[in-house]
């Protein structure tokens, strides 16, 4: 018998998937008007002097900062038994989490450039994937 | 004069699984418990807190009041308390308030979790971790913490068997705690932690947490009631900090990211405070090793080893009995299990216990000043609390 599985939690509807987009696809965070400092996810304030932010779209150009591997990853998320993640420094400064694609675990190291990519990210309770940002060895 | 508050019963379920008894069950063995160690009659209860995270795992929500009825304490204020896996400490924080203010006399606080009946922990948990932009992505607790663990052993030159010698002092004291998931199984040596296999590399699969089902409980007086073997309340307080992995790095002056625990820094400063002490006074401590590296950063963060010195420390034996600081004598997260919403309250338990003496064969000598700590989230938020002997 087959056992049906699911990502959990589920995404409850398109809205929710549709509201991060600019984030997951084009790396649009933000940058303070007053002190132009940048934010990733989107600020809705800045956090350096409570200015008003507005959207700044990222190179997608950034380092590894440091790496990990995922041995067990969630249902849902199938497709490499084995997946390397890493917090990556973004060349505008904000730091952010993400899987690396196309290498594997020994072959990465802590300062080595990346570069963003798009890639299935889970899927939706539709059935769709969810698509989002990934990062490789930058070319 | 300020009112203070003091613990005077303490009651715990064993940690485990058991997949034979639901959450009432649970609750109903620890809250018994902690109300008959108390010595009152039930009916003085005027109040009281639940923390749960994982409620959905029994389709049930609301726990406060429900917990009140299956107790017999009809009547009173109840209410459930959500805060991660620092729920229960949060709880307690808000239960001695309700002593402190004056609002009552008795206040019973309790934690709870069934996580066997969940399809997987990881899962279960899964609304914790960051919803926009980590979770969706794939990553739950023990890949976050797989980051701190790599960033860790980077920024502080540790190694991956001075960070995984948490899980030998755990096993340890778990193996002489009779609510422990890990009573009375043998020691485990380094081969055995380091060739457990990855679960996120640089974490093992000893090295995890075991999320489990159990309840925890504790019954609040005030200070001045006169009960014998009462605990005192010394100081409680809770600090937050950025739930996402990647807002931890330029949030704090010092250069902080992933690889220090700073809202334990900020909340232990305030209960040390109201304490009176510093780190220098404590005598155990409790800390939230959901994976082992993390039982390093909160040592670091309660000041109890200098920042980045915690990992060896704790490798050089410096939290047996005996050493510097004794800690997770109940065997932590790792070996006692960690039934998420109870945890918080266990801790306290385990503290209460060792300061009245009454710890049995992991009793620490001349224990005298308690510290008990909870993380919630990717240390999003740290409960510290501070209880003293006589």
């Amino acid at each position: 018998m087959t056992q049906m599985t699911t990502a959990r939690p589920v995404v409850a509807g398109p809205a929710r998937a549709w509201r991060t987009r600019a984030a997951r696809y084009a790396l649009t965070g933000s940058r303070c008007r007053q002190c132009h400092a940048y934010a990733f996810p989107p600020a809705r304030r800045c956090a350096q002097c409570d200015g008003a932010p507005e959207p700044h779209v990222f190179s997608g150009q950034g380092r590894i900062v440091c790496l990990a591997e995922d041995h067990s990853p969630l249902a849902g998320h199938g497709g490499r038994s084995r997946r390397p993640f890493a917090m990556i420094a973004l060349k505008e400064g904000p730091v952010l989490m993400a899987e690396i694609v196309d290498a594997e675990y020994e072959e990465l190291s802590p300062d080595q450039d990346v570069e963003m990519v798009i890639r299935k990210w889970r899927p939706e309770q539709s059935g769709l994937p969810l698509y989002g940002f990934k990062f490789r060895v930058a070319s | 004069m300020a009112i203070e508050a003091s613990i005077i019963g303490v009651g715990m379920a064993r940690h485990g699984y058991r997949a034979d008894q639901g959450w009432r069950d649970l609750i109903f063995e620890a809250g018994s418990r902690a109300i008959a160690d108390a010595g009152i009659d039930r009916a003085a209860i005027e109040g009281g807190l639940v923390s749960v995270t994982c409620p959905e795992a029994f389709e049930q929500q609301n726990l406060g009041p429900l917990a009140a009825e299956e107790l017999g304490l009809t009547g009173g204020s109840y209410a459930q308390v959500v805060g991660a896996c620092a729920g229960g400490t949060m709880a307690f924080l808000h239960g001695v308030d309700m002593i402190r203010s004056g609002r009552s006399a008795y206040v019973i606080v309790m934690g709870v979790e069934k996580m066997s009946d969940v399809y997987s922990v990881s899962d279960a948990l899964l609304s914790y971790p960051d919803q926009d932009f980590e979770a969706p992505a794939g990553f739950d607790y023990v890949d976050t913490m797989a980051l701190m663990h790599a960033r860790y052993m980077q920024k502080y030159a540790a190694t991956a068997e001075q960070v995984a010698a948490f899980v030998r002092q755990d096993r340890w004291y778990a193996a002489r705690n009779a609510n422990a998931i890990d009573y009375r199984r043998p020691a485990l040596s380094m081969d055995d932690i380091m060739g457990s296999g990855w679960a996120s590399r640089p974490i093992t699969r000893a090295e995890c947490a075991r999320g489990c089902d159990g309840a925890s409980a504790l019954v609040l007086a005030r200070a001045d009631a006169g009960h014998r073997r009462a605990i005192r309340v010394a100081g409680v307080a809770a600090a937050t900090g950025p739930n996402a992995m990647g807002a931890k790095f330029g949030a704090w002056l010092g250069g902080e990211d992933i690889a220090e625990a700073v809202p334990t820094a900020l909340a232990a400063e305030r209960a040390y405070r109201a304490a009176g002490i510093d780190a220098a006074d404590v005598d155990l401590a409790q800390v939230h090793d959901c994976f082992s590296v993390m039982g390093a950063l909160h040592l670091e963060g309660l000041g109890i080893f200098p920042r980045g010195e915690a990992a060896r420390a704790v490798a050089a034996g410096e939290t047996a009995p005996g050493g510097h600081c004794p800690t997770n004598t109940d065997g932590g997260r790792i070996g006692l299990g960690h039934p998420t919403g109870a945890t918080g309250i266990s801790i306290l338990c385990e503290t209460a216990t060792q300061l009245r003496g009454e710890a049995g064969e992991r009793q620490i000598a001349d224990a005298r000043i308690g510290v008990a700590q909870s993380m919630g989230g990717n240390n999003a938020l740290s409960a510290v609390a501070v209880l003293t002997g006589s």
